[in-house]
């Protein structure tokens, strides 16, 4: 993980990520 | 409060919760983009105080956006109390979930910068005296945190705009 966070663009590539993850959690909670 | 009043202020928290976290996570991100990969210091920046390294490095300390992020934070935290939202966002209840998801990532943000970033930089800027190993070390540890709050941010920015949305996101 903290080698991946070494490079800008897959740190907002792994936020976009964590982003739908969110979201298809939040989606099969409700 | 006056319904005007009430208005009033709503709009004043929200200018500075965006104000305030522009100011923060510009920081961040201006940190991100000029620094696009971790460099590491050498034992030679931190041995002399008077090196470039270390005066650019307390140039960038000036702490204005730990306290925009507090700023950031509050204002947000004060919107959901003034409109009874709060507890519900923060249990994530039925449409709050997605404010409340972003509410916890802020305040996950906000305790990482405080209470991991902010003690480990003490060190590395020699505010807090440790060995040059300990500062090194304690460089690359800023430099992580600063990242999971580069990270972090994207999913926030989504719940908060989704947050008005909140029936497409949950379906």
């Amino acid at each position: 993980m903290g080698r991946l966070l070494d490079s800008t663009l897959v740190t907002f590539g792994l936020g976009l990520a964590l982003t739908g993850v969110l979201v298809a959690l939040l989606r099969w909670l409700s | 409060m006056s319904p005007l009043l009430a208005d009033q202020f709503d709009l004043l928290m929200r200018w500075l919760h965006l104000a305030a976290a522009l100011v923060w996570i510009g920081h961040n991100y201006a940190t991100a983009v000029t620094r696009s990969r971790y460099t590491p210091l050498q034992a030679s920046d931190l041995a002399d105080p008077g090196s470039p390294v270390q005066r650019m490095l307390l140039q960038r300390e000036h702490g204005v956006f730990r306290y925009a992020s507090l700023v950031t934070l509050g204002c947000g935290l004060a919107m959901l109390l003034r409109r009874g939202w709060l507890g519900g966002a923060l249990s994530l209840q039925g449409p709050l979930a997605p404010i409340g998801i972003g509410t916890w990532i802020g305040i996950v943000m906000v305790l990482n910068l405080w209470f991991v970033l902010w003690p480990h930089q003490k060190r590395v800027l020699g505010f807090v005296p440790a060995s040059i190993e300990e500062r090194l070390r304690c460089s690359r540890v800023t430099f992580l945190s600063a990242r999971v709050n580069t990270l972090l941010s994207v999913p926030l920015l989504f719940f908060m705009a989704a947050s008005s949305h909140g029936v497409f996101v949950r379906g």
